[in-house]
């Protein structure tokens, strides 16, 4: 995987785009115990802000670059890979404060715990409600950071019914 | 008495998630590989299942 993030940091440092981080399962992979997952998520920030965000730049830099696209991935060395630009505030502040991370003699970021969990409250989904229960019960999670990222996006309330819910009140 | 053993299996079970967690990223990810494998063997004995079978690694 080590080849997969050196050429997703390549992206970055060719201005194909201006900020990224890893997220989804591979991201929960780095808090919590190894849950199944096929594919490398990446959360990104383009090099301009416009209103309609269009992936052709990355597909055409990773063409060019002898990579080609599957349905929704693009096959980078051997792994399947998303790319997802940021879609709100929540997940642009999110890939802006990703904690730098190593893979091997790779350099890359991650997005951190908090961030995952106030993401995947908010997405919601069946298998994001069970990843939040691992983060809370695996991950160091930093609870003053939480509950401040919750409340600036209004997921505090939405948090505490969940716990209420999941762990009794 | 019961309760006390259950007590304590429920509390090595957590803990063994907890160790878990706590290995390293590039070990996680050798895990990883080897769960896909297990998932698409297990998808490949199920006809239902064949199409649905997801690309594997190759790390």
């Amino acid at each position: 995987m080590q080849k997969t993030i050196k050429v997703i940091d390549g992206l970055q440092k060719e201005g194909v785009i201006k900020e990224y981080a890893i997220a989804g399962g591979v991201a929960a992979i780095f808090y919590v115990e190894p849950i199944l997952t096929y594919d490398l998520d990446i959360f990104f920030i383009p090099p301009k802000e416009e209103k309609i965000i269009t992936l052709s730049p990355i597909y055409k830099w990773l063409k060019q670059n002898g990579y080609e696209a599957h349905k929704e991935h693009i096959i980078i060395e051997g792994v399947p890979v998303q790319f997802i630009p940021v879609y709100n505030e929540l997940v642009k502040a999110a890939v802006i404060d990703a904690a730098k991370i190593s893979y091997k003699d790779a350099k890359t970021k991650v997005i951190k715990a908090e961030y995952l969990l106030a993401i995947m409250l908010q997405t919601f989904r069946p298998k994001d409600k069970e990843r939040i229960v691992k983060l809370l019960d695996e991950a160091k999670l930093n609870m003053t950071r939480l509950l401040k990222i919750l409340k600036k996006h209004d997921l505090d309330e939405k948090f505490k019914r969940f716990k209420d819910l999941y762990y009794g009140k | 008495m019961a309760n006390k053993e259950i007590d304590r299996l429920f509390k090595a079970k957590i803990s063994f998630h907890n160790e878990l967690a706590k290995m390293s990223f590039e070990k996680k990810i050798e895990i990883l590989v080897q769960l896909q494998r297990m998932a698409n063997g297990i998808q490949a004995f199920s006809t239902k299942q064949k199409k649905r079978r997801q690309k594997i690694w190759e790390i």
